[in-house]
């Protein structure tokens, strides 16, 4: 038990020093700026008065071509500071093929 | 022995800690410099220390546990070099700076034809130090880096329109050799009035060029006579928004410039509109400087106009076409007020109290937070489009997506009845936004003054 406990403990202090670096970026076309954990670019640089990302940030990246609607429904919704609503009904928009829009 | 461990790991919390850094590898004075990354990755400089040359030790004491830099800066611009240490609560750190020169080498060439006086801006891109230099008449530059890695690098010159950027990956072996070499391919064009086809003069034009592995924003503008010429373009999907007094913006069709095009003609035809002065006022009556004035037709953004300190915005709309003013104050609040066409358009709008927090927790049914759900938004009939919503995100940080554990906190709003659709893609949104005005919402909330939360559950289909 002892063991155990000074292993999480020693486990949670070394949690500390961990640099989770694995970021994803994208540029923010409106004001040419960075955003962080967001598309799928592993450098940013918006010092330069406009936005320039490149790389491939991975698996952290988030999938950008999926369609929440085929894997997800919302079954209901809940007030949670007070009392409760009436689970919505889903209806979902066809995803139609588009060309990408400009911004 | 527990109570004594956990007395000894809150006082660790709670204890700040410090690195020892050494410099090697130079007998030159020095400065050492700590730097915090912040959240959003950038770095944040918090003390400076000179090392004369009979001194390689620095030392910073009392920090608190985050990610720092040390960074170590010679006489010469290119003479920096860094290394990243994670500080845990109470930590001692220590850290080894190594002065590893390396001489670079370079020409800098557009197509084949040598760059001369270019400017050339290096930073590399861990530890984000940058420095700059001038290639001579040929093209040809030379530096003394202290560090290797991978560099961004931006190419000012008068033969080039934009700025130009690229990447160096300079290892192996000093010297490292550089062939800098600008692609010949141009973008071409003229900017006219769509109705009289008359160039524009000094149009703006933003300029973002996408591909698997890069997204390249620039800024060009159209001469005296509307034309544009953009040199060193790189392959890839290219959008346009060309911006003008008096004309609403024009979003040209995304085109590709592909590896092998050496010269790519477009014109853009921009649409005159009509400006209206929009008083906007807060809450309580007084005029609101500052505050943007977003023009939308058919969910894109076509124009921006930010209130004096008379609070008073000069709006483009069109002139026989109906369009939506989106009110975004950098305070909070907003409105969405809709244009039948200029001449009936409201020239006075009163924003509501930003007096709402909304919480959204999206989760499965077995209450496992699913996150990084993007929301579209409808307030009282008036949806938000994802290019609205993003300009709320850049000035109001109001971010319409839950985070990693299933949440997002919507600070600042006016009361009122919001409907959201949620989504993954961008492709998934413009369904959405061509079909909102038929569907009901699949979220439906009363927001209300003061802390509002509700729960989304989603069920596997």
């Amino acid at each position: 038990m002892k063991r155990t406990i000074l292993l999480l403990a020693a486990v949670a202090m070394l949690a500390g020093s961990i640099d989770a670096s694995a970021t994803c970026w994208r540029c923010r076309f409106i004001d040419d700026t960075c955003i962080i954990n967001a598309g799928t670019f592993s450098f940013c640089d918006d010092s330069q008065g406009f936005c320039d990302a490149g790389g491939d940030c991975g698996a952290a990246a988030p999938a950008n071509d999926t369609v929440l609607a085929t894997q997800w429904t919302v079954a209901s919704v809940e007030r949670l500071d007070g009392p409760r609503t009436a689970p919505a009904t889903m209806k979902v928009a066809r995803v139609a093929p588009k060309p990408a829009a400009a911004r | 022995m527990l109570t004594l461990f956990s007395l000894l790991f809150a006082a660790k919390l709670a204890a700040t800690g410090s690195i020892d850094a050494t410099v090697r590898g130079t007998n030159e004075p020095v400065d050492v410099a700590l730097l915090r990354r912040d959240d959003a990755g950038a770095w944040h400089e918090q003390a400076t220390r000179h090392l004369p040359a009979s001194e390689r030790h620095a030392r910073f004491r009392d920090l608190a546990a985050g990610i720092y830099q040390v960074r170590v800066r010679g006489a010469a611009p290119f003479e920096q070099t860094a290394a990243k240490v994670a500080v845990g609560a109470g930590e001692a750190r220590s850290a080894v700076i190594d002065v590893d020169p390396v001489e670079l080498f370079g020409r800098a060439t557009l197509g084949d034809i040598p760059l001369g006086h270019a400017a050339i801006l290096l930073k590399q891109r861990q530890f984000q130090w940058q420095a700059a230099l001038e290639a001579d008449e040929n093209g040809l530059f030379h530096a003394r880096l202290w560090q290797h890695g991978a560099f961004n690098c931006y190419v000012r010159s008068p033969a080039l329109a934009t700025t130009y950027g690229d990447e160096v990956n300079v290892d192996g072996p000093s010297p490292f050799r550089w062939e800098l070499r600008l692609p010949d391919r141009r973008l071409v064009g003229v900017v006219r009035d769509r109705v009289t086809g008359a160039p524009i003069a000094g149009a703006s034009l933003h300029l973002q060029t996408k591909s698997a592995a890069h997204e390249r924003n620039a800024v060009a503008h159209a001469d005296a006579n509307g034309r544009f010429d953009v040199t060193a373009m790189t392959p890839g999907v290219v959008a346009i928004v060309a911006s003008a007094d008096r004309y609403l913006d024009a979003l040209p069709a995304p085109f590709t410039i592909a590896e092998a095009d050496r010269l790519h003609e477009i014109a853009i035809d921009m649409e005159p509109g009509v400006v209206v002065p929009v008083a906007i006022r807060d809450a309580a009556g007084q005029p609101l400087a500052g505050a943007d004035v977003l023009t939308a037709t058919g969910g894109s953004l076509r124009g921006r106009a930010v209130t004096g300190g008379d609070g008073v915005a000069r709006v483009t709309l069109p002139a026989n076409a109906s369009a939506t003013m989106y009110v975004v104050p950098h305070e909070g609040s907003f409105a969405a007020i809709r244009v039948a066409d200029a001449a009936h358009a409201q020239r006075r709008i009163t924003l509501p109290r930003p007096s709402s927090t909304l919480r959204i927790v999206t989760r499965t049914t077995a209450g496992k937070a699913l996150p990084n759900v993007s929301l579209l938004m409808r307030v009282d009939g008036e949806l938000i489009p994802p290019a609205v919503a993003e300009a709320m995100q850049a000035l109001q940080d109001l971010t319409l997506q839950t985070d990693d554990r299933g949440e997002a906190v919507l600070r600042r709003l006016p009361p009122g009845a919001y409907e959201f659709w949620p989504y993954s893609s961008q492709a998934e949104a413009d369904a959405i936004v061509d079909t909102a005005g038929s569907l009901l919402a699949p979220i439906v909330v009363n927001v209300k003054t003061g802390e509002n939360t509700i729960a989304v559950n989603f069920r596997a289909r």
